[in-house]
């Protein structure tokens, strides 16, 4: 028996072991472990990644990861409707990422993109990739660590630069129906898009 | 033979619905999805605290929300043990699998220099943002804001940018 093969099978009992000690000081911190876990697992399993989504589809015509994504949107837009609703309806706090468009929401997710092809992959596959070991990674989240703290730094001045929208829940705007029908519409077109390109990507090569 | 026969791959729509079910989960239980650059941010302003900086003034984590984050930051941190989880699934399925080795980062220092500066360029942007991929694209998006739908475009363009003026380099 090998030392590779017993470090593999002790793996899954160190991790329970370490839900287990965080169980002690919070739940919810246990939770979040195990969840991370289950997250981990998957993505690595079936070799997902949101940088590729966008960087395979514009260098190779690749597009399986793209409609994987919108598949992920699209699940999720529909579960988190009925989370939302059920918290508005009971009038606790709207649940989810709602932030302000500015200026800094456009620099930054320029930045982001352009950033993200020299790296190798945006902030999760670096995470991935530090699962995987390659130490060429912590290089790149030690980018990331120092950026977050330069970007916090410049923040106040990106987002006084032009107008700054408050936050926009769509529903809010024009409803439910209009807006899962409007996403869904969104969804499924880009998915159909993506095809399109990437049948057109092959018959070019 | 490896320790245990896992499916060699799963397909891309799998990890797509790992995402949807870890996301309506941690909605339930967390009130926010999967995100992974506040967190950091966090974590790098505790570091420049550290070493004399004073990030707790500055504008950024003037929203009350913010400060709270920043001063709540320490070990038992809710979305650092999130993502650290996510670092240790993928060693248990590496491991697993037999497809975890150390890989040493190489020597030339080009390659170095690039992953740095794609970091920073990424981190910089994500903050500006208010977070990454993860917590924008896959994050904001299904909250039915319209800020996703802003940085999901405009992320779009950048990473078409950043083809054709890196594509040289790489």
């Amino acid at each position: 028996m090998n030392r590779k093969r017993i470090v593999a099978l002790l793996a899954p009992p160190a991790a329970a072991a370490i839900a287990f000690g965080l169980f002690h000081a919070s739940p919810k911190v246990a939770l979040l472990w195990l969840l991370g876990l289950a997250l981990g697992f998957g993505l690595h399993r079936s070799r997902f990644c949101v940088a590729a989504a966008f960087r395979d589809a514009i260098l190779f015509g690749d597009t399986g990861l793209t409609r994987a994504v919108l598949l992920a949107l699209a699940l999720s837009s529909a579960s988190f409707a009925i989370i939302q609703q059920k918290a508005l309806v009971s009038g606790a706090p709207l649940p989810g990422n709602l932030y302000p468009i500015s200026a800094a929401t456009v620099a930054g997710a320029l930045l982001f993109g352009a950033g993200l092809v020299p790296a190798g992959g945006c902030a999760c596959s670096t995470l991935l990739r530090l699962g995987e070991g390659h130490a060429l990674y912590l290089w790149v989240l030690a980018g990331i660590v120092a950026g977050s703290l330069a970007g916090a730094y410049h923040f106040p001045w990106w987002e006084s630069l032009a107008g700054r929208m408050a936050p926009v829940h769509l529903p809010a705007v024009i409803g439910w129906p209009a807006t899962l029908a409007g996403e869904m519409v969104l969804f499924g077109g880009l998915a159909f898009l993506a095809v399109w390109w990437e049948r057109r990507g092959a018959n070019e090569l | 033979m490896p320790p245990l026969r896992l499916p060699r791959e799963w397909p891309y729509w799998a990890g797509g619905i790992t995402i949807a079910l870890v996301n309506t989960v941690l909605m339930l239980a967390d009130g926010k999805p999967w995100g992974i650059t506040s967190m950091l941010t966090n974590a790098s302003a505790r570091v420049a605290e550290l070493v004399g900086m004073r990030p707790s003034t500055w504008g950024y984590f003037q929203s009350p929300h913010r400060e709270q984050a920043l001063s709540d930051f320490g070990w038992l941190d809710g979305s650092l043990w999130l993502n650290l989880g996510i670092v240790g699934g993928v060693l248990v399925s590496g491991l697993l699998s037999r497809e975890f080795h150390i890989r040493k980062a190489p020597r030339p220092w080009r390659k170095v220099a690039l992953a740095v500066g794609g970091g920073l360029l990424m981190g910089y942007g994500a903050r500006l943002a208010h977070g990454c991929n993860a917590g924008i694209l896959l994050g904001a998006i299904p909250s039915h804001s319209l800020q996703g739908w802003v940085f999901a475009l405009v992320t779009f363009l950048g990473v078409l940018l950043g083809v054709r003026f890196f594509r040289r380099v790489l």
